[in-house]
C-alpha cells in the first residue's frame, strides 16, 4: 500500500528526532525546570494553603502544567524562520508539497517525540510526589476538542511569527516576546489565582489561556461558551493570517533569501 | 603584564567588530532589544505577583527587589559578554571549525568565551543596576564603601561562576557529540538564582546541591547590600567556593580539549 506524502515525511521526522536522544532529554529536562522551580518555591511556604490552594493542589498543577508546556508549546516559527532566510522554502515552491502541511506535520511529530520522552519524567515526579491525577473521564471528548484547539492556535500563532522572516531579518526579538507572554500569561509561570482579578478578566478574551493548560482549568472565566467561542475565533485568526501572510510574503520572497 | 596587554586589545578587536556588527542592522538591533528587555519583564512580573500574595522567607518586597537587580546584573553581564561564543562554540565543536580556534596562539577558552558579546544585552544590564539602586534606596540603608567594594567583588566572582558552570555543561559537547540544547538547560537552571537561599527549604535533598549554588549567586550580593551586620563568614566561604569552581571548570575545559577530533 502506497503511503501519504505526510505520513512518510512524519516518519521521516521523527527519526530525525530520535537521531540525537541526549538532546532531546535534555529539551524535556530544560522544559521542566521553570515550572518546578516555582512548584517548589511555593510547596516550601509554611501555610497550608497557597492563595486558596492546597499544596496537593499546588503539585499536581505544576506537574501537569509541565507536561502540557512541553507538548503544546509549538517551536515551529524557528524552522518557518530559517527555510525563508536560507532559502529552503524554494524547495517547496516546485514539489506538489504545501509547506504548512509540511511545518504542522514537522511540529506534530517534533512534539509527540518530546511527550513520548517527557512521559516517563512526569510519571517518575508524580509517583515521587504521591499526588493523584484525577482524569475526569465523563468529560473525555470535551478535554480532547480542546486540546486539540489549543495544539493548532499554537502551532498556526508560532507559524505566523515565523512568516514575518520575509519582511524582517531579525526575528528572534518577537519570538522572546511570545515564549514570555506564553509562560507569563498561560499560567506555566503562576496560577491565573496569582494575577489581579482586572487583568484575569481580560486574559479571557486574549489567546493566552488557551495555548497550553486550558484543557486543564476548563470554565476558569466561568463561562465556558466564551472561553470556547475565543478559542475558536483566535484560531481562525490565525490561520487566516498563516494564508494571508504566506500569499504576500511569497511574492516579496526571492531564491536567495528574503534579502 | 604583556601577556595582559595583549589579551585585553584582542577583546577590544572583537568587542569593536561585534559592536558595529550588531548596530548595523538597525530593526534588527532594535528588535534584540526589545527581546532582552522581554525577559526583564517577565522575572519583575512573577516576583511582583508573587509578592502581592505571598511572602518568601524573611525577604521584603524591596530586598526581592535588591536580588531581583542582582539577578538582572548576573544573567543580563552573561548574555552581554559570554552568550553568543557559547552559541558558536557548540557548532564549532559539531562542525569542526573549532580547530580555527586551537591553532591560533592565543588561549582558546578566552578566544570561544569573550568574543562574541549580545550588545542589544547591554540596556537591560544598566537597568539591572537601577533596580538595585531604588531597591536599596527604597529599604533607606547607608551603604558603606566596604559593602560596595564586597558587593563588586561577590558580583563578578558571581558572573564568573556562572560562566564557569555553563561553559562545564557545554564541555558535554566534546565528549557526547553535538548537544546544542545543553544551552537551553543552561538557561533554564538561572531560574533558581531568582530567589532567595531560604526559599528552598522544602527541595528534595538531590537538588539542592544544584539549587543553593545557583541562589548563591544572586542572594550572597544582595545580602552584602541589605544586611545591617556585615556578613563576612558568608562572602568569605562564597569567594573561596567561586574561586574552587572556576578553577576546577578550567581543568576540565584542557581535559576536554583532548577529546576533540576536527571531525568534531
Amino acid at each position: 500500500m502506497r503511503k501519504n506524502k505526510y505520513t512518510v515525511l512524519f516518519i521521516q521526522n521523527v527519526q530525525d528526532f530520535l537521531i540525537y536522544r541526549t538532546r532531546l532529554f535534555i529539551t524535556v529536562l530544560s522544559s521542566f525546570v521553570a515550572p518546578m522551580v516555582m512548584l517548589w518555591i511555593l510547596s516550601g511556604l509554611p501555610n497550608q494553603f497557597v492563595n486558596g490552594m492546597n499544596k496537593d493542589q499546588l503539585i499536581s498543577y505544576y506537574l501537569t502544567t509541565s507536561i502540557l508546556y512541553l507538548f503544546m508549546n509549538s517551536k515551529i516559527d524557528s524552522y518557518v524562520k530559517e527555510s525563508i532566510q536560507q532559502g529552503e522554502v524554494a524547495n517547496y515552491l516546485v514539489k506538489p508539497i504545501n509547506f504548512w502541511f509540511v511545518a504542522f506535520v514537522k511540529d506534530v511529530s517534533g512534539r509527540f517525540v518530546k511527550l513520548a520522552f517527557g512521559l516517563p519524567l512526569f510519571a517518575f515526579l508524580i509517583f515521587v510526589y504521591s499526588v493523584p491525577v484525577n482524569f475526569n473521564l465523563s468529560t473525555f471528548d470535551i478535554t480532547i476538542i480542546m486540546l486539540t484547539i489549543s495544539f493548532l492556535l499554537a502551532f498556526s500563532l508560532s507559524f505566523s511569527l515565523g512568516l514575518l522572516a520575509f519582511w524582517v531579518e531579525e526575528v528572534w526579538g518577537l519570538q522572546n516576546v511570545k515564549e514570555v507572554s506564553i509562560v507569563l500569561l498561560s499560567g506555566i509561570a503562576l496560577p491565573y489565582s496569582f494575577f489581579p482579578d482586572i487583568l484575569q478578566k481580560i486574559l479571557v478574551y486574549s489567546p493566552f489561556p488557551y495555548l497550553v493548560n486550558w484543557p486543564l482549568h476548563k470554565g476558569f472565566s466561568g463561562n465556558i461558551f466564551l472561553e470556547f467561542s475565543m478559542a475558536i475565533l483566535w484560531l481562525a485568526i490565525f490561520l487566516l493570517s498563516n494564508f494571508l501572510m504566506w500569499k504576500n510574503g511569497i511574492k516579496k520572497y526571492s531564491a536567495l533569501g528574503t534579502y | 603584564m604583556r601577556k595582559v596587554k595583549k589579551y585585553y586589545s584582542i577583546f577590544i578587536i572583537y568587542f569593536k567588530n561585534t559592536l558595529s556588527r550588531d548596530i548595523s542592522f538597525r530593526l534588527s538591533f532594535f528588535m534584540s532589544i526589545i527581546g532582552s528587555f522581554c525577559f526583564v519583564a517577565l522575572n519583575f512580573f512573577i516576583v511582583y505577583f508573587l509578592m502581592q500574595k505571598v511572602s518568601i522567607g524573611r525577604w521584603s518586597y524591596n530586598e526581592m527587589v535588591v536580588l531581583l537587580g542582582n539577578f538582572y546584573v548576573l544573567s543580563y553581564s552573561i548574555f552581554l559578554l559570554f552568550w553568543r561564543g557559547f552559541i558558536h562554540l557548540i557548532r564549532d565543536i559539531r562542525s569542526g571549525t573549532f580547530d580555527y580556534n586551537l591553532v591560533r596562539p592565543v588561549d582558546s577558552q578566552f578566544l570561544v568565551s569573550l568574543t562574541g558579546g549580545g550588545f542589544h544585552n547591554l540596556f537591560a544590564l544598566i537597568f539591572g543596576f537601577i533596580v538595585i539602586y531604588f531597591g536599596v534606596k527604597n529599604l533607606q540603608i547607608d551603604i558603606s564603601l566596604l559593602q560596595i567594594t564586597t558587593w563588586v567583588i561577590s558580583t563578578v566572582l558571581s558572573i564568573l561562576a556562572c560562566y564557569s558552570y555553563v561553559l562545564l555543561i557545554i564541555t558535554l559537547n566534546f565528549r557526547y557529540g553535538y548537544l546544542e540544547e545543553v544551552i537551553n538547560l543552561a538557561f533554564s537552571s538561572q531560574d533558581f538564582s531568582r530567589y532567595p537561599l531560604d526559599a528552598f527549604t522544602k527541595l528534595p535533598f538531590y537538588l539542592l546541591f544544584f539549587a543553593i549554588p545557583f541562589s548563591a549567586l544572586t542572594t550572597i550580593p544582595s545580602t552584602i547590600l541589605i544586611d545591617t551586620i556585615f556578613p563576612v563568614k558568608q562572602f568569605l566561604i562564597f569567594s573561596i567556593l567561586c574561586v574552587l569552581f572556576i578553577l576546577f571548570v578550567r581543568k576540565v575545559w584542557l581535559i576536554s580539549l583532548r577529546n576533540y577530533t576536527s571531525s568534531g
